[in-house]
C-alpha cells in the first residue's frame, strides 16, 4: 500500500483539511522558474586528494573526545599526525574546445597540499593564473584549513565560499592562526587579498557555460553551516555533481537540478564525498539512499572521502554504476586505513571523466 | 486549584526561573559547543532525557508518589528517587544487565566487544541509544495512555506500592510489545548484515518511504500531545465518561485513549506532513534534511513536543490561562491557546538568532542530528518535575 493511500485511510476530516492545504494553491515547484546554465562538453576529474585524515579510527576519537558530532570545529585540539585534506581539480571543456580549470577546496594540513599541489602541479597552475578561482565548498577543516597552501601560489585567487562563514574562518583566510586548547591548530601566513564571494542559497553562480555553483543552506556537524555544489551540465549527457562532502544528500542535489536547472531532468552522475556513512557505520537511511538514487537513474557515480566503503562497496552490489578507481593512490606516501582492494572509492590520484 | 491575580504572579515567576535552570542544565549536560560534558551527540543526550522523562513518570504517575501534601522534603525524597530510576533503568538495566547478557544492542560495551561493522565507542553508542530511546518511548506512550484512560483501574482500592507495581508491569509488557513491533525491526537494521534472524525487515518501509522507526516516533509523539491534551486541559474528557464512583478509569476509556492516540496521532501526522509537503515539496526515498522522509517523521514528533511544552507551560505555570463553566469553550479556548504558544516555542528555536543561542546550535532545520526533540524533552521533564514533586511546597499549598 502506498504511504499516501494508507495516510489518506486514517481519517475524512484530515484529507479534508490535508487537500485544502495542498491543492488550495500551485506548489512552489511550479512558480520557480528554471535557471539555464548553459552546456558543456565534457569534464574531467582529477583527485588531488580525498583523503581528509588517514587515520578515522582518531579522527572519531578526537571529535568523541571533545563533545560529538555537534560541538566546534576549533575547540578541538586535532591530532596534527592525521591531517590530510580535499580537494579536485576540474576541467571542463567547453563546446569551442577551450578549457577551463577550476580547483575545489585546498585541504588540511599545509605539508600534505604542498605535496599534493606539487604533484600534480597545481602549484604552478595557480601560480600562472591557468588556475584563477577556487570554489570553497564548506568551511569544515579538511577542505579550508589547507588555505595558506593556495594563497602562496597566488594570494588574490577568486574564491567562491558560502557566506555562513564563522570569525575563526575569517580570521585564517585573512591571515592569523587558531588555537584550541592551547594548541595551535591552523595558521596561515599568506592573507587573502583576492575576491572573496559569499554565495547564498539564492542563486546561482554561473561560472562558465554548463557550469553553476549552488550554495545549500545547511546546518552541518562540527558547528559547520551551508555548502557550496557545482553543477554542471554535459552536452547530450546530462547533469554531474562535484561536491565537497554532499551534506546536502545526493538525492536532493539531483532533486534540485530537476526543479530549478533547465535540462536538470537528466541526471548523469556525480563527483565527490557523499557524507553517507562517514564512520563506515551502517543505517537503514542507507539502504533508503541506494533505493532512491535508481530512481534517478544515474550513469556514471565517481565517489569517495565521506561517502563510506561500506557504503560504496554496497551500492555497487545494488546495482548502481559506482566507478572504480585504481592503485594509484598507492604511489601516494600516505594512505586512508580505511581503503580496500574493492577499489569502490576514486582514490588519490584517479581521474573520471565526464 | 483557585485562580487569582496571585496565582498568575507567582506562575509567571516559577515560569522565569524554569527558564533559567532549563538554560543551566542544558549548558551543563547537553549543549554540543558550549556545554560542560556535551552529552547531545545527539542519540546519547536524547535517550538520556527521554528516559529520565520515563522515570519521572515511574515514580509520580504509575507509582503515585507525587508531592501534594507541600512538603518539600517529600518532593526532594521524589526527585531523588527519578533520578536513581532514572539511573537503574539506563546504566544498570540497558547496559550492564541486559546489554550484557541479553540483547547486545542495548550496550555500547557489547557492541564494541562483537568487533563488528562501524562498532567503535561513537557509533556503537549512538546505536545502543537509538535503541533505548524506542524502548523508553514505547513505555512513555502506552504508560500515559494508561493512566489517561485506565488510571489505577482494576486495581482501585489496593495499596498504592500494590497498584504501582501493578500498573508497572502491565504498563511494561504492553510497551515490549510496541517496541517489539515498531521499533525492533529498525534497530536490527543497524548492523551489516542485517539482524533478519532476530527482526523482521522495517515492515512500514513502502509506506513511509523509509525503514526508520522514526516514522512511528511520529504519530506516537502526536498521539502522546493529543492525549496529555485531554487529560490536563479537558478534564480528562472524554475517558471519564467511562469512570464511575469507585474507579479512576476503565477499559473501556483504556481502549477509547488507545483509539485517540492512534488514529488522532495519524491524523495529527497527516495534516503535519500536508502543510510540509506544500513549504518543501514531496519527501523522496534516500533524501537528506527537509526532503527525508525520515526527517518529516521526525519533525512531525518534534512539533507535538513543542505543543506538549506548550501544554505544560500553559498548565502548570498559568492554570490553563481561560476558566470557564462551559466545558467546550474552554476546551477550544485552551486548544488555541496552547498550538498558539506551541507555534511560539518552535519560532523561537527555529529562529535566526535567538534560539540557536539559547540552545547552543547551528541555525537551519531538516537536520536529525540536531533534532528539537532532545531539549524539549528536557524542558518537558524539568516542568514535570516541578508540577509532581515541588510545586505544592513552593506555591504555599
Amino acid at each position: 500500500m502506498k504511504r499516501r493511500n494508507f495516510l489518506k485511510a486514517m481519517g475524512a476530516t484530515a484529507a479534508g483539511v490535508g487537500a485544502a492545504a495542498t491543492i488550495g494553491a500551485p506548489t512552489k515547484a511550479f512558480a520557480r522558474k528554471k535557471e539555464d546554465i548553459g552546456e558543456c562538453k565534457s569534464l574531467k576529474i582529477t583527485v588531488l586528494t580525498e583523503t581528509s585524515w588517514f587515520d578515522n579510527d582518531q579522527f572519531k576519537k578526537d571529535i568523541v573526545d571533545n563533545g560529538g558530532a555537534s560541538t566546534n570545529q576549533y575547540d578541538i585540539p586535532w591530532d596534527p599526525k592525521n591531517a590530510g585534506g580535499y580537494a579536485t581539480l576540474l576541467e571542463i571543456e567547453q563546446l569551442d574546445g577551450t578549457v577551463n580549470k577550476l580547483l575545489m577546496d585546498t585541504g588540511w594540513s599545509n605539508e600534505w597540499m604542498d605535496y599534493v599541489y606539487d604533484r600534480h602541479g597545481i602549484d604552478k597552475m595557480i601560480e600562472s593564473g591557468e588556475i584563477d578561482t577556487m570554489v570553497l565548498t564548506h568551511w569544515h577543516l579538511d577542505h579550508f584549513w589547507g588555505i595558506e597552501s593556495t594563497l602562496k601560489h597566488n594570494d588574490k585567487i577568486k574564491i567562491y565560499g558560502p557566506e555562513t562563514m564563522y570569525p575563526e574562518d575569517e580570521k585564517l583566510l585573512y591571515g592569523g592562526k587558531n588555537e584550541a586548547k592551547g594548541v595551535v591548530i591552523n595558521k596561515n601566513d599568506v592573507p587573502f587579498k583576492g575576491e572573496l564571494v559569499k554565495t547564498n542559497s539564492k542563486q546561482f553562480y554561473k561560472l562558465y557555460p554548463g557550469v553553476a555553483i549552488k550554495e545549500f543552506d545547511v546546518p552541518i556537524l562540527l558547528r559547520v553551516r551551508g555548502e557550496n555544489v557545482v553543477y554542471v551540465n554535459v552536452k547530450g549527457k546530462g547533469i554531474v555533481t562535484v561536491t565537497g562532502c554532499c551534506h546536502p544528500g545526493l538525492l536532493t542535489l539531483y532533486s534540485t537540478a530537476r526543479r530549478q536547472i533547465k535540462g536538470g531532468d537528466k541526471i548523469y552522475g556525480c563527483y565527490g564525498g557523499l557524507h553517507i556513512s562517514l564512520f563506515e557505520n551502517w543505517d537503514p537511511k542507507m539502504d533508503d539512499i541506494i533505493k532512491g538514487a535508481k530512481a534517478f537513474n544515474p550513469v556514471k557515480m565517481g565517489c569517495n572521502h565521506c561517502t563510506g566503503w561500506v557504503w560504496a562497496e554496497n551500492a555497487a552490489k545494488a546495482g548502481l554504476p559506482i566507478v572504480k578507481g585504481t592503485n594509484e593512490y598507492k604511489n601516494y606516501p600516505r594512505q586512508s586505513s580505511v581503503a580496500k582492494d574493492t577499489n569502490v572509492f576514486l582514490t588519490n590520484g584517479d581521474t573520471v571523466v565526464f | 486549584m483557585t485562580t487569582s491575580k496571585n496565582n498568575y504572579l507567582y506562575g509567571l515567576i516559577a515560569f522565569v526561573v524554569m527558564i533559567v535552570i532549563n538554560f543551566a542544565l542544558w549548558r551543563l549536560f547537553f549543549a554540543p559547543t558550549n556545554g560542560v560534558f556535551k552529552l547531545f551527540t545527539p542519540m546519547y543526550g536524547f535517550s538520556l532525557v527521554a528516559c529520565y522523562f520515563y522515570s519521572v513518570i515511574l515514580v509520580a504517575d504509575i507509582f503515585g508518589y507525587k508531592n501534594d501534601t507541600g512538603n518539600l522534603g517529600k518532593g526532594v525524597g521524589a526527585l531523588i528517587g527519578s533520578i536513581a530510576v532514572f539511573y537503574l533503568i539506563y546504566y544498570v538495566f540497558f547496559w550492564n544487565i541486559l546489554g550484557k547478557f541479553g540483547v547486545t544492542y542495548f550496550s555500547p560495551q557489547a557492541l564494541i566487544a562483537t568487533g563488528g561493522t562501524g562498532l567503535e565507542i561513537w557509533n556503537a553508542r549512538e546505536n545502543s541509544s537509538l535503541a533505548i530511546l524506542y524502548v523508553v518511548t514505547a513505555l512513555i506512550w502506552v504508560s500515559v495512555i494508561w493512566n489517561a484512560g485506565l488510571g489505577n483501574s482494576p486495581w482501585d482500592g489496593l495499596k498504592q506500592s500494590a497498584i504501582g507495581i501493578s500498573k508497572f508491569f502491565a504498563t511494561a509488557f504492553i510497551g515490549i510489545i510496541f517496541y517489539a513491533i515498531f521499533f525492533h525491526p529498525n534497530v536490527t537494521s543497524l548492523f551489516l548484515p542485517k539482524q533478519i534472524f532476530a527482526g523482521v525487515e522495517p515492515w512500514w518501509a513502502e509506506t513511509a518511504m523509509t525503514a526508520s522507526s522514526f516514522y512511528h516516533l511520529g504519530w506516537m509523539f502526536a498521539g502522546l500531545f493529543l492525549i496529555m491534551f485531554l487529560v490536563d486541559c479537558v478534564d480528562g474528557f472524554p475517558f471519564n465518561l467511562f469512570n464511575n464512583e469507585e474507579s479512576s478509569g476503565s477499559w473501556i476509556g483504556g481502549l477509547v485513549a488507545l483509539a485517540i492516540a492512534v488514529v488522532g496521532g495519524y491524523v495529527f501526522m497527516y495534516i503535519a506532513e500536508a502543510i510540509m509537503n506544500y513549504y518543501w515539496y514531496e519527501p523522496f526515498t534516500g533524501g537528506n534534511y527537509t526532503d527525508d522522509p525520515r526527517f518529516r517523521h521526525l519533525h512531525v514528533a518534534e512539533i507535538a513536543a513543542f505543543f506538549m511544552l506548550a501544554l505544560l507551560i500553559v498548565k502548570v505555570f498559568f492554570n490553563n490561562v481561560f476558566q470557564s463553566d462551559n466545558k467546550w469553550l474552554a476546551g477550544v479556548v485552551r486548544f488555541v491557546v496552547v498550538v498558539a504558544v506551541g507555534m511560539l516555542v518552535y519560532w523561537f528555536y527555529y529562529s535566526e538568532v535567538p534560539g540557536p543561542k539559547f540552545v547552543d546550535r547551528v541555525p537551519g532545520i531538516g537536520n536529525i542530528d540536531a533534532t528539537s526533540l532532545c531539549w524539549t524533552i528536557m524542558s518537558l521533564a524539568l516542568i514535570m518535575v516541578y508540577d509532581k514533586f515541588f510545586k505544592a511546597s513552593l506555591m504555599g499549598k
